[in-house]
Protein backbone atom coordinates (compact mmCIF):
# COMPACT_ATOMS: atom_id res chain seq x y z
CA UNK A 1 0.00 0.00 0.00
CA UNK A 2 2.80 2.40 0.94
CA UNK A 3 4.67 1.47 -2.29
CA UNK A 4 1.58 2.21 -4.39
CA UNK A 5 1.10 5.54 -2.64
CA UNK A 6 4.75 6.39 -3.11
CA UNK A 7 4.59 5.53 -6.81
CA UNK A 8 1.45 7.62 -7.18
CA UNK A 9 3.05 10.64 -5.57
CA UNK A 10 6.08 10.26 -7.85
CA UNK A 11 3.83 10.23 -10.92
CA UNK A 12 1.96 13.33 -9.76
CA UNK A 13 5.18 15.20 -9.06
CA UNK A 14 6.63 14.12 -12.42
CA UNK A 15 3.61 15.68 -14.05
CA UNK A 16 4.67 19.03 -12.64
CA UNK A 17 7.75 19.04 -14.93
CA UNK A 18 8.05 21.97 -17.38
CA UNK A 19 7.50 21.52 -21.17
CA UNK A 20 10.52 20.60 -23.36
CA UNK A 21 12.66 23.43 -24.80
CA UNK A 22 12.31 24.48 -28.46
CA UNK A 23 14.46 22.40 -30.82
CA UNK A 24 15.75 24.44 -33.81
CA UNK A 25 14.79 23.06 -37.19
CA UNK A 26 15.38 24.36 -40.70
CA UNK A 27 14.62 23.12 -44.21
CA UNK A 28 16.96 24.12 -47.06
CA UNK A 29 16.25 26.90 -49.61
CA UNK A 30 13.58 28.65 -47.58
CA UNK A 31 14.27 32.18 -48.79
CA UNK A 32 13.69 31.49 -52.52
CA UNK A 33 10.60 29.50 -51.58
CA UNK A 34 9.08 32.34 -49.57
CA UNK A 35 10.05 34.94 -52.16
CA UNK A 36 8.28 32.96 -54.86
CA UNK A 37 5.30 31.62 -52.94
CA UNK A 38 4.77 34.44 -50.47
CA UNK A 39 3.86 33.98 -46.81
CA UNK A 40 1.15 34.89 -44.32
CA UNK A 41 2.10 36.20 -40.92
CA UNK A 42 0.90 35.45 -37.39
CA UNK A 43 2.10 37.42 -34.38
CA UNK A 44 1.25 36.07 -30.94
CA UNK A 45 1.91 38.87 -28.52
CA UNK A 46 0.37 40.67 -25.56
CA UNK A 47 1.21 43.46 -23.13
CA UNK A 48 2.37 40.90 -20.55
CA UNK A 49 4.69 39.22 -23.03
CA UNK A 50 6.16 42.56 -24.15
CA UNK A 51 7.05 43.71 -20.62
CA UNK A 52 8.64 41.06 -18.44
CA UNK A 53 11.54 40.99 -16.00
CA UNK A 54 14.15 38.41 -15.08
CA UNK A 55 15.00 37.95 -11.41
CA UNK A 56 17.63 35.33 -10.46
CA UNK A 57 16.61 32.40 -8.25
CA UNK A 58 18.04 32.00 -4.79
CA UNK A 59 20.48 29.07 -4.92
CA UNK A 60 21.22 29.21 -1.20
CA UNK A 61 17.52 29.05 -0.29
CA UNK A 62 17.06 26.13 -2.66
CA UNK A 63 19.91 24.17 -1.10
CA UNK A 64 18.85 25.08 2.43
CA UNK A 65 15.31 23.95 1.70
CA UNK A 66 16.56 20.70 0.23
CA UNK A 67 18.81 19.98 3.19
CA UNK A 68 16.00 20.86 5.55
CA UNK A 69 13.72 18.41 3.76
CA UNK A 70 16.44 15.78 3.96
CA UNK A 71 16.76 16.34 7.71
CA UNK A 72 12.97 16.26 8.17
CA UNK A 73 12.88 12.95 6.36
CA UNK A 74 15.59 11.54 8.59
CA UNK A 75 13.81 12.59 11.79
CA UNK A 76 10.44 11.40 10.47
CA UNK A 77 11.92 8.02 9.56
CA UNK A 78 13.32 7.61 13.05
CA UNK A 79 9.99 8.55 14.64
CA UNK A 80 7.90 6.14 12.46
CA UNK A 81 5.28 4.44 14.65
CA UNK A 82 3.83 1.89 12.22
CA UNK A 83 7.03 -0.11 11.84
CA UNK A 84 10.24 0.55 9.89
CA UNK A 85 8.77 0.01 6.35
CA UNK A 86 5.82 2.37 6.61
CA UNK A 87 7.85 4.91 8.59
CA UNK A 88 10.56 5.10 5.91
CA UNK A 89 8.00 5.29 3.06
CA UNK A 90 6.16 8.08 4.85
CA UNK A 91 9.39 9.95 5.50
CA UNK A 92 10.44 9.62 1.85
CA UNK A 93 7.09 10.83 0.54
CA UNK A 94 7.10 13.66 3.04
CA UNK A 95 10.61 14.80 2.12
CA UNK A 96 9.81 14.63 -1.60
CA UNK A 97 6.68 16.73 -1.16
CA UNK A 98 8.49 19.24 1.04
CA UNK A 99 11.28 19.60 -1.52
CA UNK A 100 8.78 20.16 -4.34
CA UNK A 101 6.78 22.66 -2.29
CA UNK A 102 9.97 24.49 -1.39
CA UNK A 103 11.09 24.73 -5.01
CA UNK A 104 7.63 25.94 -6.06
CA UNK A 105 7.61 28.53 -3.28
CA UNK A 106 10.98 29.92 -4.34
CA UNK A 107 9.87 30.04 -7.99
CA UNK A 108 6.58 31.76 -7.08
CA UNK A 109 8.42 34.38 -5.06
CA UNK A 110 10.82 35.00 -7.94
CA UNK A 111 7.90 35.38 -10.38
CA UNK A 112 6.11 37.77 -8.05
CA UNK A 113 9.21 39.97 -7.72
CA UNK A 114 9.57 40.05 -11.50
CA UNK A 115 5.93 41.04 -12.05
CA UNK A 116 6.13 43.79 -9.42
CA UNK A 117 9.24 45.19 -11.08
CA UNK A 118 7.56 45.87 -14.43
CA UNK A 119 4.00 46.64 -13.32
CA UNK A 120 4.26 50.42 -14.03
CA UNK A 121 5.60 49.80 -17.55
CA UNK A 122 2.81 47.34 -18.34
CA UNK A 123 0.25 49.96 -17.37
CA UNK A 124 1.93 52.59 -19.56
CA UNK A 125 2.23 50.45 -22.69
CA UNK A 126 -1.25 48.97 -22.29
CA UNK A 127 -2.65 52.49 -22.64
CA UNK A 128 -0.68 52.91 -25.89
CA UNK A 129 -1.64 49.58 -27.46
CA UNK A 130 1.99 48.58 -27.79
CA UNK A 131 1.13 45.00 -28.75
CA UNK A 132 -0.73 46.29 -31.83
CA UNK A 133 2.15 48.66 -32.62
CA UNK A 134 4.61 45.75 -32.45
CA UNK A 135 2.62 43.67 -34.92
CA UNK A 136 2.30 46.61 -37.36
CA UNK A 137 6.00 47.40 -37.10
CA UNK A 138 6.98 43.79 -37.66
CA UNK A 139 4.87 43.61 -40.81
CA UNK A 140 6.33 46.88 -42.10
CA UNK A 141 9.92 45.75 -41.50
CA UNK A 142 9.28 42.42 -43.24
CA UNK A 143 7.71 44.20 -46.20
CA UNK A 144 10.77 46.46 -46.53
CA UNK A 145 13.17 43.47 -46.49
CA UNK A 146 14.10 40.58 -48.78
CA UNK A 147 10.93 38.59 -48.11
CA UNK A 148 8.55 41.32 -49.25
CA UNK A 149 5.10 42.05 -47.87
CA UNK A 150 3.00 39.32 -46.28
CA UNK A 151 0.19 37.77 -48.34
CA UNK A 152 -2.68 36.60 -46.14
CA UNK A 153 -3.83 33.95 -48.64
CA UNK A 154 -0.45 32.16 -48.78
CA UNK A 155 -0.35 28.57 -47.42
CA UNK A 156 3.05 29.30 -45.85
CA UNK A 157 2.51 30.77 -42.38
CA UNK A 158 5.33 32.59 -40.63
CA UNK A 159 4.53 32.72 -36.92
CA UNK A 160 6.25 35.00 -34.41
CA UNK A 161 5.99 34.65 -30.61
CA UNK A 162 7.95 37.57 -29.13
CA UNK A 163 8.73 38.34 -25.51
CA UNK A 164 10.56 41.42 -24.21
CA UNK A 165 12.35 40.82 -20.91
CA UNK A 166 14.32 43.27 -18.79
CA UNK A 167 17.53 42.22 -17.09
CA UNK A 168 17.40 42.38 -13.28
CA UNK A 169 19.15 45.79 -13.19
CA UNK A 170 16.69 47.19 -15.80
CA UNK A 171 19.70 48.36 -17.81
CA UNK A 172 19.13 46.11 -20.80
CA UNK A 173 16.30 44.56 -22.78
CA UNK A 174 16.14 41.05 -24.23
CA UNK A 175 13.81 40.53 -27.18
CA UNK A 176 13.29 36.76 -27.34
CA UNK A 177 11.31 35.57 -30.36
CA UNK A 178 10.32 32.01 -31.23
CA UNK A 179 9.68 31.74 -34.95
CA UNK A 180 8.15 28.95 -36.95
CA UNK A 181 7.31 28.52 -40.62
CA UNK A 182 4.48 26.12 -41.30
CA UNK A 183 3.06 24.65 -44.47
CA UNK A 184 -0.15 23.12 -43.20
CA UNK A 185 1.03 20.95 -40.32
CA UNK A 186 4.53 20.54 -41.71
CA UNK A 187 7.19 22.55 -39.89
CA UNK A 188 9.69 24.01 -42.37
CA UNK A 189 11.53 26.20 -39.91
CA UNK A 190 11.66 26.55 -36.12
CA UNK A 191 14.06 28.82 -34.30
CA UNK A 192 14.59 31.03 -31.29
CA UNK A 193 16.38 34.35 -31.65
CA UNK A 194 17.35 36.55 -28.72
CA UNK A 195 18.46 40.13 -29.32
CA UNK A 196 19.95 41.97 -26.37
CA UNK A 197 20.29 45.74 -26.24
CA UNK A 198 21.63 48.01 -23.54
CA UNK A 199 19.61 51.00 -22.36
CA UNK A 200 20.16 53.97 -24.70
CA UNK A 201 21.34 56.33 -21.92
CA UNK A 202 24.82 56.49 -20.32
CA UNK A 203 24.85 54.12 -17.39
CA UNK A 204 25.94 55.25 -13.94
CA UNK A 205 27.41 52.27 -12.10
CA UNK A 206 26.85 54.02 -8.76
CA UNK A 207 23.08 54.28 -9.09
CA UNK A 208 20.24 52.03 -10.18
CA UNK A 209 17.95 54.28 -12.23
CA UNK A 210 15.11 51.81 -12.20
CA UNK A 211 12.18 51.87 -14.57
CA UNK A 212 11.75 55.66 -14.76
CA UNK A 213 13.95 56.36 -17.82
CA UNK A 214 12.06 53.67 -19.76
CA UNK A 215 8.72 55.28 -18.87
CA UNK A 216 9.64 58.87 -19.80
CA UNK A 217 7.92 60.52 -22.80
CA UNK A 218 5.25 57.83 -23.15
CA UNK A 219 7.84 55.01 -22.99
CA UNK A 220 9.71 56.44 -26.01
CA UNK A 221 13.04 54.84 -25.04
CA UNK A 222 11.37 51.47 -24.54
CA UNK A 223 9.71 51.65 -27.97
CA UNK A 224 13.02 52.73 -29.59
CA UNK A 225 14.97 49.81 -28.14
CA UNK A 226 12.18 47.37 -28.99
CA UNK A 227 12.14 48.59 -32.59
CA UNK A 228 15.91 48.17 -32.90
CA UNK A 229 15.65 44.67 -31.47
CA UNK A 230 12.92 43.76 -33.93
CA UNK A 231 15.05 44.88 -36.92
CA UNK A 232 18.04 42.90 -35.68
CA UNK A 233 15.86 39.82 -35.05
CA UNK A 234 14.64 39.87 -38.65
CA UNK A 235 18.20 40.21 -39.99
CA UNK A 236 19.31 37.21 -37.93
CA UNK A 237 16.27 35.25 -39.10
CA UNK A 238 17.14 35.84 -42.76
CA UNK A 239 20.75 34.86 -42.11
CA UNK A 240 19.64 31.70 -40.31
CA UNK A 241 17.40 30.69 -43.22
CA UNK A 242 20.05 31.53 -45.83
CA UNK A 243 22.78 29.50 -44.10
CA UNK A 244 20.66 26.52 -43.09
CA UNK A 245 21.10 27.31 -39.39
CA UNK A 246 24.80 28.10 -39.92
CA UNK A 247 25.49 24.54 -41.03
CA UNK A 248 28.87 25.50 -42.53
CA UNK A 249 30.16 27.16 -39.37
CA UNK A 250 33.10 25.28 -37.78
CA UNK A 251 33.53 27.35 -34.61
CA UNK A 252 33.80 25.29 -31.42
CA UNK A 253 32.03 25.68 -28.09
CA UNK A 254 33.74 28.20 -25.87
CA UNK A 255 33.03 30.51 -22.93
CA UNK A 256 31.70 33.80 -24.26
CA UNK A 257 32.08 36.88 -22.10
CA UNK A 258 30.51 40.20 -22.96
CA UNK A 259 29.96 43.49 -21.23
CA UNK A 260 26.54 45.09 -21.39
CA UNK A 261 25.83 48.31 -19.57
CA UNK A 262 27.06 47.84 -16.03
CA UNK A 263 26.98 44.06 -16.20
CA UNK A 264 29.30 41.31 -17.31
CA UNK A 265 27.79 38.22 -18.91
CA UNK A 266 29.14 34.76 -19.38
CA UNK A 267 27.75 31.79 -21.25
CA UNK A 268 28.83 28.83 -23.32
CA UNK A 269 28.26 28.95 -27.03
CA UNK A 270 29.72 29.10 -30.56
CA UNK A 271 30.64 32.47 -32.06
CA UNK A 272 29.09 32.66 -35.53
CA UNK A 273 29.50 36.19 -36.82
CA UNK A 274 30.78 39.55 -35.75
CA UNK A 275 30.28 43.09 -37.05
CA UNK A 276 31.74 46.29 -35.58
CA UNK A 277 28.52 46.75 -33.63
CA UNK A 278 27.32 43.26 -32.68
CA UNK A 279 28.27 39.64 -32.13
CA UNK A 280 26.09 36.69 -33.08
CA UNK A 281 26.47 33.35 -31.37
CA UNK A 282 24.67 30.04 -30.97
CA UNK A 283 24.09 28.76 -27.43
CA UNK A 284 24.16 25.16 -26.27
CA UNK A 285 20.59 24.55 -27.39
CA UNK A 286 21.16 25.87 -30.88
CA UNK A 287 19.34 29.14 -30.09
CA UNK A 288 20.73 32.30 -31.63
CA UNK A 289 21.76 35.33 -29.64
CA UNK A 290 22.79 38.78 -30.87
CA UNK A 291 24.58 41.08 -28.42
CA UNK A 292 26.01 44.58 -28.84
CA UNK A 293 29.80 44.68 -28.86
CA UNK A 294 31.43 46.25 -25.84
CA UNK A 295 34.77 45.44 -24.23
CA UNK A 296 34.62 41.73 -23.43
CA UNK A 297 37.51 39.97 -21.78
CA UNK B 1 32.79 9.29 45.17
CA UNK B 2 35.53 7.67 43.14
CA UNK B 3 33.38 7.89 40.00
CA UNK B 4 32.43 11.49 40.74
CA UNK B 5 36.10 12.46 40.81
CA UNK B 6 36.69 10.58 37.56
CA UNK B 7 33.83 12.40 35.91
CA UNK B 8 35.07 15.76 37.13
CA UNK B 9 38.55 15.04 35.80
CA UNK B 10 37.17 14.01 32.42
CA UNK B 11 34.99 17.12 32.33
CA UNK B 12 37.96 19.36 33.08
CA UNK B 13 40.05 17.62 30.43
CA UNK B 14 37.30 18.11 27.82
CA UNK B 15 37.06 21.81 28.70
CA UNK B 16 40.82 22.29 28.33
CA UNK B 17 41.01 20.41 25.05
CA UNK B 18 38.01 22.31 23.70
CA UNK B 19 39.77 25.55 24.46
CA UNK B 20 42.81 24.34 22.56
CA UNK B 21 40.81 23.73 19.37
CA UNK B 22 42.26 25.65 16.41
CA UNK B 23 40.31 28.63 15.10
CA UNK B 24 39.80 29.25 11.43
CA UNK B 25 41.63 32.13 9.73
CA UNK B 26 39.20 35.01 9.26
CA UNK B 27 39.11 36.96 5.98
CA UNK B 28 41.64 39.80 5.77
CA UNK B 29 41.26 42.91 3.64
CA UNK B 30 44.23 43.69 1.42
CA UNK B 31 46.90 45.21 3.64
CA UNK B 32 48.42 48.59 2.72
CA UNK B 33 51.83 46.97 2.92
CA UNK B 34 51.26 45.69 -0.61
CA UNK B 35 50.47 49.17 -1.97
CA UNK B 36 53.08 51.10 0.01
CA UNK B 37 56.14 49.01 -0.82
CA UNK B 38 56.35 49.83 -4.51
CA UNK B 39 59.94 48.73 -4.96
CA UNK B 40 59.18 45.12 -4.06
CA UNK B 41 58.56 42.40 -6.60
CA UNK B 42 55.15 40.70 -6.46
CA UNK B 43 54.89 37.15 -7.74
CA UNK B 44 51.46 35.86 -8.75
CA UNK B 45 50.77 32.15 -8.84
CA UNK B 46 47.96 29.64 -8.89
CA UNK B 47 47.34 26.18 -7.49
CA UNK B 48 46.29 23.63 -10.10
CA UNK B 49 42.47 23.56 -9.93
CA UNK B 50 40.65 20.28 -9.30
CA UNK B 51 38.47 18.66 -11.92
CA UNK B 52 34.77 19.51 -11.56
CA UNK B 53 32.76 16.83 -9.80
CA UNK B 54 29.17 16.05 -8.74
CA UNK B 55 28.70 16.25 -4.97
CA UNK B 56 25.81 14.54 -3.18
CA UNK B 57 25.04 15.65 0.37
CA UNK B 58 22.46 14.51 2.89
CA UNK B 59 21.47 11.30 4.68
CA UNK B 60 22.49 8.44 2.41
CA UNK B 61 23.55 4.88 3.07
CA UNK B 62 25.92 2.91 0.88
CA UNK B 63 23.09 1.49 -1.24
CA UNK B 64 21.56 4.96 -1.53
CA UNK B 65 24.89 6.38 -2.68
CA UNK B 66 25.27 3.67 -5.31
CA UNK B 67 21.73 4.27 -6.58
CA UNK B 68 22.09 8.05 -6.59
CA UNK B 69 25.41 7.85 -8.41
CA UNK B 70 23.79 5.67 -11.02
CA UNK B 71 20.87 8.09 -11.46
CA UNK B 72 23.26 11.01 -11.78
CA UNK B 73 25.38 9.33 -14.47
CA UNK B 74 24.17 11.66 -17.22
CA UNK B 75 24.98 14.77 -15.21
CA UNK B 76 28.37 13.31 -14.24
CA UNK B 77 29.23 12.76 -17.89
CA UNK B 78 28.48 16.41 -18.62
CA UNK B 79 30.26 17.76 -15.53
CA UNK B 80 33.34 15.78 -16.57
CA UNK B 81 33.50 17.94 -19.71
CA UNK B 82 33.40 21.23 -17.78
CA UNK B 83 36.64 23.08 -18.09
CA UNK B 84 38.25 25.42 -15.56
CA UNK B 85 41.21 26.33 -17.78
CA UNK B 86 40.24 30.02 -17.62
CA UNK B 87 41.27 30.00 -13.95
CA UNK B 88 44.92 29.61 -15.02
CA UNK B 89 44.69 33.09 -16.60
CA UNK B 90 43.78 34.79 -13.31
CA UNK B 91 47.44 35.40 -12.30
CA UNK B 92 48.07 37.03 -15.66
CA UNK B 93 45.06 39.32 -15.23
CA UNK B 94 46.15 40.27 -11.69
CA UNK B 95 49.66 40.99 -12.97
CA UNK B 96 48.26 43.25 -15.71
CA UNK B 97 46.25 45.20 -13.14
CA UNK B 98 49.24 45.63 -10.82
CA UNK B 99 51.65 46.55 -13.60
CA UNK B 100 49.20 49.13 -14.97
CA UNK B 101 49.29 50.77 -11.54
CA UNK B 102 53.08 50.97 -11.56
CA UNK B 103 53.91 47.90 -9.47
CA UNK B 104 56.48 45.30 -10.38
CA UNK B 105 54.43 42.14 -10.77
CA UNK B 106 55.32 38.92 -12.53
CA UNK B 107 53.49 35.67 -13.15
CA UNK B 108 54.91 32.39 -11.88
CA UNK B 109 54.13 30.07 -14.76
CA UNK B 110 54.24 26.73 -12.96
CA UNK B 111 51.47 26.01 -10.45
CA UNK B 112 52.45 26.08 -6.79
CA UNK B 113 52.10 22.81 -4.87
CA UNK B 114 51.16 23.73 -1.28
CA UNK B 115 51.01 20.05 -0.22
CA UNK B 116 54.74 19.76 -0.90
CA UNK B 117 55.60 22.75 1.28
CA UNK B 118 56.23 22.41 5.03
CA UNK B 119 53.49 23.46 7.45
CA UNK B 120 53.93 26.81 9.15
CA UNK B 121 52.61 26.70 12.70
CA UNK B 122 52.76 30.39 13.57
CA UNK B 123 48.97 30.56 13.96
CA UNK B 124 46.40 33.10 12.84
CA UNK B 125 47.61 35.87 10.56
CA UNK B 126 50.18 33.62 8.89
CA UNK B 127 49.90 31.31 5.91
CA UNK B 128 49.26 27.66 6.76
CA UNK B 129 52.13 26.48 4.54
CA UNK B 130 55.62 27.95 4.59
CA UNK B 131 56.06 29.83 1.29
CA UNK B 132 59.26 31.63 2.26
CA UNK B 133 61.41 29.41 0.03
CA UNK B 134 59.67 30.92 -3.00
CA UNK B 135 61.32 34.26 -2.27
CA UNK B 136 64.74 32.95 -3.26
CA UNK B 137 63.42 30.52 -5.87
CA UNK B 138 61.55 33.15 -7.90
CA UNK B 139 63.27 36.36 -6.72
CA UNK B 140 60.04 37.83 -5.40
CA UNK B 141 59.15 39.62 -2.18
CA UNK B 142 55.44 39.01 -1.97
CA UNK B 143 53.26 36.20 -3.28
CA UNK B 144 49.69 36.45 -4.56
CA UNK B 145 48.29 32.91 -4.58
CA UNK B 146 44.89 31.91 -5.96
CA UNK B 147 43.34 28.47 -5.67
CA UNK B 148 40.07 26.60 -6.16
CA UNK B 149 38.85 23.77 -3.94
CA UNK B 150 35.32 22.48 -4.56
CA UNK B 151 34.31 22.81 -8.20
CA UNK B 152 31.19 21.32 -9.77
CA UNK B 153 27.64 20.75 -8.57
CA UNK B 154 26.00 19.91 -5.25
CA UNK B 155 22.63 18.32 -4.62
CA UNK B 156 20.98 17.26 -1.36
CA UNK B 157 19.35 13.87 -0.83
CA UNK B 158 17.36 11.96 1.70
CA UNK B 159 18.12 8.31 1.05
CA UNK B 160 17.43 7.80 -2.67
CA UNK B 161 15.24 10.88 -2.97
CA UNK B 162 16.76 14.14 -4.20
CA UNK B 163 15.51 16.97 -2.00
CA UNK B 164 16.89 19.82 -4.11
CA UNK B 165 17.89 20.54 -7.68
CA UNK B 166 21.63 20.43 -8.35
CA UNK B 167 23.29 23.83 -8.16
CA UNK B 168 26.72 24.87 -9.37
CA UNK B 169 29.23 25.39 -6.58
CA UNK B 170 32.77 26.75 -6.32
CA UNK B 171 35.08 27.14 -3.34
CA UNK B 172 38.28 29.12 -3.61
CA UNK B 173 40.90 31.15 -1.80
CA UNK B 174 42.93 34.22 -2.69
CA UNK B 175 45.93 35.06 -0.46
CA UNK B 176 48.72 37.59 -0.42
CA UNK B 177 51.75 36.49 1.59
CA UNK B 178 54.74 38.52 2.70
CA UNK B 179 57.64 36.19 1.96
CA UNK B 180 59.89 37.77 4.62
CA UNK B 181 57.91 36.25 7.46
CA UNK B 182 55.04 34.30 5.79
CA UNK B 183 52.54 36.81 7.15
CA UNK B 184 49.16 37.09 5.46
CA UNK B 185 48.49 40.46 3.84
CA UNK B 186 45.20 39.32 2.33
CA UNK B 187 43.00 36.31 2.91
CA UNK B 188 39.80 35.96 0.94
CA UNK B 189 37.97 32.62 1.11
CA UNK B 190 35.18 32.19 -1.46
CA UNK B 191 32.24 29.80 -1.23
CA UNK B 192 29.55 30.39 -3.83
CA UNK B 193 26.72 28.56 -5.48
CA UNK B 194 24.40 29.34 -8.36
CA UNK B 195 21.17 27.76 -9.50
CA UNK B 196 20.35 27.15 -13.14
CA UNK B 197 18.11 29.81 -14.69
CA UNK B 198 15.13 27.81 -15.82
CA UNK B 199 14.98 24.04 -16.08
CA UNK B 200 18.19 22.24 -15.07
CA UNK B 201 17.35 18.69 -16.13
CA UNK B 202 17.91 18.84 -19.89
CA UNK B 203 20.33 16.05 -20.64
CA UNK B 204 22.70 15.29 -22.19
CA UNK B 205 24.02 18.88 -22.32
CA UNK B 206 22.28 20.46 -19.29
CA UNK B 207 22.66 23.91 -20.88
CA UNK B 208 21.19 26.00 -18.05
CA UNK B 209 23.25 24.29 -15.35
CA UNK B 210 26.36 24.49 -17.53
CA UNK B 211 25.86 28.21 -18.02
CA UNK B 212 25.32 28.65 -14.27
CA UNK B 213 28.64 26.91 -13.62
CA UNK B 214 30.62 29.05 -16.06
CA UNK B 215 28.96 32.20 -14.77
CA UNK B 216 29.92 31.19 -11.24
CA UNK B 217 33.47 30.44 -12.32
CA UNK B 218 33.75 33.83 -13.99
CA UNK B 219 32.35 35.69 -10.98
CA UNK B 220 34.76 33.82 -8.68
CA UNK B 221 37.67 34.79 -10.90
CA UNK B 222 36.52 38.42 -10.94
CA UNK B 223 36.18 38.36 -7.16
CA UNK B 224 39.82 37.30 -6.88
CA UNK B 225 41.01 39.96 -9.34
CA UNK B 226 38.93 42.91 -8.11
CA UNK B 227 40.99 43.80 -4.98
CA UNK B 228 43.91 44.54 -7.30
CA UNK B 229 41.99 46.75 -9.73
CA UNK B 230 42.34 50.48 -9.79
CA UNK B 231 39.32 51.78 -7.81
CA UNK B 232 36.60 53.53 -9.86
CA UNK B 233 36.06 57.23 -9.22
CA UNK B 234 32.44 57.58 -8.10
CA UNK B 235 30.17 60.34 -9.43
CA UNK B 236 30.60 63.69 -7.71
CA UNK B 237 27.36 65.19 -6.51
CA UNK B 238 27.16 69.00 -6.66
Amino acid sequence: MSRALFAGVLLVLAGCASPPALQPQVTQDLLPLLQQQGYAIDVDTSIERLAQARVPGDAQAMLAGGQGASEAGRIGGQAGVAGPGAGVAGALIGSLLVAQINASRIQAETDRQAADLVAPLRQAIAAQGLDFWFTQTLQAELAAGDLGAAQPESPYRLRFEPQAIFGDELDRLHLVTEISLLFGHEVLYRGRIEVIDAAPWPLDSTANLGLQPWLANDAAAYRQVLHGGLREMLQVLLLDMQTGHFAASNSSETTLRYQLGGGRFVERGRLLAQTPERSLFMDMRGWLKSVPLQAAR
Amino acid sequence: MKYLRLHLVLLALAAVLGGCASKAQQPLELDNALWNERDEVIGIAYVEPPRPFVSMVGNQGLLDLAFNNSMAAGLKRKVDTWDVASFRDVPKQIAEELNSRGYNARVIEQPVLPAQLPRHKAGLGYAGQDYRALKQQHQIDKLVLVSLSQVGTVRSYYSMIPTSDPVAQIGGLAQVIDLDDNRLLHYQPIAASRAAEGEWDEGPDFPNLTNAFYQLLDSTEQQMISPFRRPLISAQHP
